[in-house]
């Protein structure tokens, strides 16, 4: 029966690199609760024992290895994408983009959090609890002009890399943080309708008829 | 006996010929064609201003009528009008093909290929000016349809905008039927 642990006790032997491992996964969390309750055993039971404190960190550290090896890091990412942005100028003021990216990692892993890097501005995906692995970018421009037409490529990153460029001080570090992924959002382009409305060919077209009519109708009655 | 039976006919083919009174295949299709010409702008009301059918029965129903009834009688009037200077321009060909069918027969006297001749006339120039009094009519008034309801009056409602297209384009077609140049 293990006495009640204490926490300065535990932070002793528990190595810094388990902090970051994040513990909704099973499997992460039967191989911390393994550790924890060993490094207590150890320290309770064999504390006194330099030699067995030091092969037990060992083990410890090895389990870190094998837990942050079975973490969530997403191999190999596929991106899908859906875009959908404004067409039509007559009718409004402002355009507006929205991109759905779906991630396919080979390993059957997804991201926890995506960042998009749009047009200089790193912001956080959108998710949603019923679609798992999809992503949702949101772009408003106050101008038709200010949505760029065409293809735009819009770098992604995830936790660790986001991490890094959060770190990165000067330009030449921020280039070299090696992005997640990369997307493009496509935008056709807003459309300001026909220079002629077809109300005026109908009219064109219609009249031409009536004038023919009325020429014979003329030459008939002359 | 035989002179006042071919006088009498002779005064009917007279009449026939400046009356205003159409036949009745004349009547069927003026009527025919001012209903589905009348019709057709329901659908430009319908589809474009976005006048629902539910809604809107009673004014089209009443725009309908109202435009078929003097579409039908712009029909007949530019009819009477036509009829006398189209039988005065195919004279001359109806003339010429009578001419061939009586130059075999020899027995045909004067009268009786006269007699022919006026019939054709009256034919051939009663119906070229039937179809094209539907022709310039439904040309004009679709004209004036489109020029009113898309340009005229399109800041308008769309009640007040198809009644008074509808309205004005077939007061405009009536006027000018009776025209005679």
């Amino acid at each position: 029966m293990l006495k009640k642990i204490k926490i300065s006790h535990l932070k002793q032997v528990i190595s810094p690199s388990i902090v970051h491992i994040h513990v909704d996964q099973s499997l992460n969390a039967k191989l911390l609760s393994i550790y924890i309750y060993t490094s207590a055993v150890v320290s309770l039971i064999g504390g006194s024992d330099r030699h067995l404190y030091k092969m037990f960190r060992v083990v410890l550290a090895a389990l870190t290895i094998i837990a942050l090896v079975n973490g969530e890091t997403c191999e190999s990412p596929e991106f899908k994408v859906v875009s959908h942005s404004t067409r039509d100028a007559r009718l409004t003021a402002e355009s507006a983009a929205q991109l759905e990216i779906t991630v396919k990692c080979k390993n059957g892993k997804q991201p926890g959090t995506l960042y998009a890097d749009i047009n200089g501005q790193v912001i956080p995906c959108a998710q949603t609890p019923t679609a798992p692995g999809k992503y949702f970018i949101g772009v408003a421009a106050n101008t038709h002009k200010e949505l760029a037409s065409g293809r735009t490529k819009i770098k992604l990153y995830d936790d660790d890399s986001y991490s890094a460029l959060r770190k990165a001080r000067t330009e030449d570090a921020t280039k070299a943080v090696k992005p997640f992924g990369q997307v493009e959002l496509n935008h056709p382009g807003v459309s300001y309708g026909p220079w002629l409305p077809s109300e005026f060919f109908a009219v064109c077209t219609f009249g031409l008829v009536w004038w023919a009519a009325y020429r014979e109708r003329s030459k008939i009655l002359g | 006996m035989s002179n006042q039976r071919s006088t009498s006919r002779d005064e009917d083919l007279l009449l026939q010929d400046f009356s205003r009174n159409v036949t009745t295949k004349s009547r069927a299709l003026f009527s025919g064609n001012a209903a589905v010409v009348s019709a057709i702008p329901l659908w430009l009301f319908w589809r474009i201003h976005q006048m629902d059918f539910s809604s809107y029965f009673i004014h089209f129903i009443l725009g309908t009528i109202v435009s078929t009834y003097f579409l039908n009688l712009a029909y007949q009037n530019m009819k009477f009008i036509l009829k006398h200077k189209i039988a005065q321009k195919r004279e001359e060909a109806v003339n010429r093909e009578i001419s061939k069918i009586f130059a075999s027969d020899k027995s045909a006297n004067k009268k009786d290929k006269d007699d022919r001749v006026l019939t054709r006339k009256n034919e051939v120039a009663d119906f070229e000016a039937t179809t094209f009094s539907i022709f310039y009519n439904n040309a004009f008034y679709l004209v004036c349809l489109l020029v009113l309801s898309f340009f005229v009056l399109k800041n308008f409602s769309p009640t007040v905008n198809y009644l008074f297209s509808v309205a004005l384009s077939t007061a405009m077609v009536f006027l000018f039927s009776t025209g005679q140049k």
